[in-house]
């Protein structure tokens, strides 16, 4: 039986948008190639069960009107041993839940409202 | 005089006369109210303190005597006595609520009904230094405001102005404008008021839509006696923090407002013009108001006055939708700059009293309100013009027993013109009540009643609302009243929630014609309590559950779209008092205002987005408010839509203010935000005020 970890994982890489579904997409679940995005991480530190960082965000989505939009941010970000998950831009800002998985990095935002979301990455 | 005042309409019978003096002075109290227990009679005092009223034939009558800074008087009258009677009103040591017509469509004390009243009185609006009564009304017991929207214990967030849960009355017609269904400060009086009854809680039972969480009632003086003339004068100026200067001006505010009053025939008239300007605290937060108003009131000291009234503003504004970087607070990203809009009001209305007599009285409020806006903002050019044709009427009968039963309707067309309203709708609004207020002794009185409203816009499918009240109150004692109530309110979708289709600062917004009204059951234990002339406490236990909140959201599958849709479910509930103590008699006191605030959205168990849990005013005054001062805190907002990541905090704020009498002329300092907090004003990414400094010169003669 594997000790359990002390620290969160290091999410530092790039990953490529897989799915998304959120508030600004109405409620859809978008899939490639319908979205398209990526977003970079860097961690910049560790302390005990909580890690921070560095992120740059761009997502490109249909905008509604037959076009795309692209919403392009970039902030910090704080992850958990518990799972708990804080992204904070200029743009976005959310609160939830995250997990890593086989290179795969699904947060789930529940707080702000207008924010929900659910948003999932592969690291390349 | 006394003789030269209308003789009310009674039927054959008496005329109970009298006085209505200062009981430390002796002098003539003018604009008294005097009611006559059980029946729809009441008039006001002449110039000399003098009033009569005509009543039927046989036995006694109560009388009720209420005016402003004094306590309250209830005498028996008998109209066989030659001599008129001689009422002396004690002065109190701080204004406490007199009278309110709000609470139950009547006159009666706010102690008689069961709801609970605060009221702001017209010299409390002079003594706090206001240039509109959103600067007054936060110290109001129950009331908060969040980025200037005003909140009545937890029922709003912010909505940028659109569909108030608080209705707005002025002299009981309504004040919101049409398509935003928001309130509309800027055609409000401010020199003319009387008072401003605050009721809170639901009371669409007598209101109709919007009264979700309380109404305001902002009543204006009748115009009595010899002529009189208000001119008042302000400048100010905003002290910009260091390090957040955006400008190399004076950023200033400046008022001149001038009222007259005098009679004219059989009429008391008052006219008021007024130009307001303000560069703001922060960029693109200026603004210029033109405002005028004109009344005449035939009849005022009788019981069947007869009021017509014109307003008219025109304000331009500018638009300060979110700061540019919280380096640069007061700032707005430089796409924003420039960004203004313009809005125009017209009202006409009437109150008329036609018929009254010791059993029955009959109301009539006709009004008919234009609004035109016209946005001038970078990324949209949308303008609506609307036009509101209503009526009020209200017919109360008075069994001269137990029982004054009232019953009325209202109706109403909105007509609207628009570019961004899709489809632009009319609107029409319907509805009927009835009320019955029940004395079941002396000491306990009841009401109970109902109203169906009607809400129906073109193309869509309208709304029937059915919303009951009951209510009890229990006079314990002299000193101490007990009140419940269970009610529900009811706010129908306004026009902009439910046709706008627009991309306004960057965000797209689209109609929603499935939005339907939004409603509110609450109850509500309180007490009044005025054990001596020094000490005045009111507090009470309020539960609101409200259903279909009309919230932003986005749009089912329509990305980066936003709607206005009936998403939450949510539970208020909390304590909400206020005492008044005369510390020093007339060298110092002390009024506090406290509110607890525990909301939660039923479907996530979150707070509701900003509402503070504790809420906290207090003024401290000394020598009949000559120095006071004022504390407004508030606890972090818990829940915000956005940005919960961005730094807030409590908001505690410090104003002073200084008041001197130099040649006849009340000369007034003030001090806001004296110790130059910087917070965030609720609302994310939007600053709070500077610290500003500002004389007020009023003269009356």
């Amino acid at each position: 039986m594997e000790p359990a970890p002390e620290q969160p994982p290091d999410l530092t890489g790039t990953y490529t948008l897989e799915s998304l579904s959120a508030i600004v997409t109405g409620g859809q679940t978008f899939t490639q190639p319908d979205v398209s995005g990526s977003f970079s991480v860097q961690q910049t530190s560790v302390t005990g069960p909580e890690a921070s960082g560095t992120t740059i965000i761009g997502i490109t989505l249909p905008d509604g009107l037959g076009g795309t939009t692209t919403l392009e941010d970039q902030g910090t970000y704080v992850n958990r041993l518990d799972g708990t998950w804080e992204q904070s831009g200029e743009l976005l800002q959310g609160l939830g839940t995250y997990t890593f998985r086989n290179n795969i990095l699904t947060v789930e935002v529940t707080e702000p409202a207008l924010n929900v979301s659910t948003t999932v990455w592969r690291r390349n | 005089m006394l003789l030269a005042n209308a003789p009310l309409a009674a039927q054959a019978g008496s005329t109970i006369r009298g006085v209505v003096v200062d009981g430390d002075e002796g002098t003539a109290v003018m604009g008294a109210e005097v009611l006559v227990r059980s029946t729809p009679l009441r008039v006001l005092t002449g110039e000399d303190g003098g009033f009569e009223v005509a009543v039927p034939d046989g036995g006694t009558y109560a009388l009720v005597v209420i005016a402003d800074g004094y306590g309250s008087a209830e005498i028996t009258a008998d109209p066989a006595a030659t001599e008129p009677l001689r009422i002396a009103l004690e002065p109190l040591l701080f204004d406490v609520p007199g009278v309110t017509v709000t609470a139950s469509r009547t006159a009666v004390r706010p102690g008689d009904a069961p709801v609970s009243v605060a009221i702001l009185s017209g010299e409390e609006l002079q003594r706090r230094d206001v240039t509109n009564l959103r600067e007054a009304l936060p110290f109001a017991q129950g009331v908060t405001f969040n980025a200037g929207q005003m909140d009545i214990r937890g029922s709003s967030g912010i909505a940028r102005g659109v569909g108030s849960r608080v209705l707005m009355l002025l002299d009981g017609h309504r004040a919101l404008t049409g398509v935003e269904s928001g309130i509309d400060y800027g055609i409000l009086p401010l020199l003319d008021v009387d008072r401003v009854e605050i009721v809170k809680g639901p009371n669409s039972t007598l209101w109709g839509t919007n009264a979700m969480a309380g109404v305001v009632n902002v009543i204006t003086r009748p115009p009595l006696g010899p002529p009189r003339t208000a001119v008042r004068a302000y400048y100010g100026v905003f002290d910009t923090p260091g390090g957040l200067d955006f400008t190399d001006e004076r950023l200033s505010m400046r008022g001149l407002q001038i009222q007259h009053a005098r009679q004219i025939g059989g009429a008391g008239v008052t006219v008021f013009a007024g130009r307001e300007g303000s560069d703001g605290f922060r960029q693109n937060g200026g603004q210029e108001r033109w405002q005028w108003r004109a009344k005449a009131v035939f009849g005022a000291e009788s019981s069947k006055p007869l009021e017509v009234f014109a307003s008219g503003k025109r304000e331009d504004l500018e638009e300060f939708f979110t700061w540019r970087s919280p380096e640069r607070r007061l700032e707005v990203d430089p796409a924003d700059l420039g960004d203004w809009k313009r809005n125009s009001d017209l009202v006409f209305g009437m109150t008329a009293t036609p018929v009254v007599t010791s059993t029955l009285k009959l109301q009539l409020r006709p009004q008919v309100q234009h609004v035109r806006n016209q946005n001038h903002f970078h990324d949209n050019e949308d303008f609506h013009r609307s036009t509101r044709y209503g009526t009020d009427l209200q017919l109360s009968f008075f069994s001269g027993g137990r029982h004054a039963v009232t019953v009325g309707g209202e109706a109403s067309r909105t007509d609207v013109v628009s570019n961004f309203l899709s489809p632009t709708p009319d609107v029409t609004d319907l509805a009927l009540f009835v009320q019955d207020e029940i004395d079941f002794s002396d000491r306990v009185r009841g009401s109970a009643g109902v109203r169906l409203d009607s809400h129906k816009a073109s193309v869509v499918e309208g709304d029937l609302a059915l919303n009951p009240k009951i209510g009890l109150v229990y006079e314990a004692t002299p000193e101490m009243s007990v009140r419940t109530s269970l009610s529900r309110g009811y706010r129908s979708p306004s026009v902009s929630e439910q046709f706008t289709r627009t991309t306004t600062f960057g965000f797209r917004v689209v109609p929603n014609l499935e939005l339907r009204g939004e409603s509110a059951w609450a109850g509500e234990v309180g007490t009044t309590v005025v054990p001596n002339e020094r000490l005045w406490f009111d507090a009470g236990l309020f539960w609101s559950e409200y259903s279909g909140l009309i919230e932003v959201t986005g749009a089912p599958n329509q990305p980066l779209t936003f709607q206005f849709r009936n998403v939450a479910e949510a539970r208020v509930r909390g304590v909400d008092a206020g005492v008044r103590v005369g510390v020093v008699p007339r060298k110092l006191n002390l009024h506090a205002n406290y509110l607890f605030i525990d909301s939660r959205d039923l479907d996530t168990g979150r707070p509701l987005a900003y509402r503070s849990r504790h809420n906290l005013t207090t003024t401290l005054s000394g020598w009949t408010d000559r120095v006071a001062l004022d504390v407004r805190h508030r606890s972090e907002a818990e829940t915000v839509l956005a940005y919960p990541l961005d730094d807030r905090g409590p908001i505690t704020l410090l104003d002073l203010r200084l008041a001197l009498e130099i040649m006849d002329m009340d000369v007034r300092a003030k001090v806001e935000n004296i110790l130059q907090a910087e917070y965030v004003d609720v609302q994310e990414r939007n600053p709070g005020a500077t610290r500003s400094f500002r004389v007020t010169v009023t003269s009356r003669f």
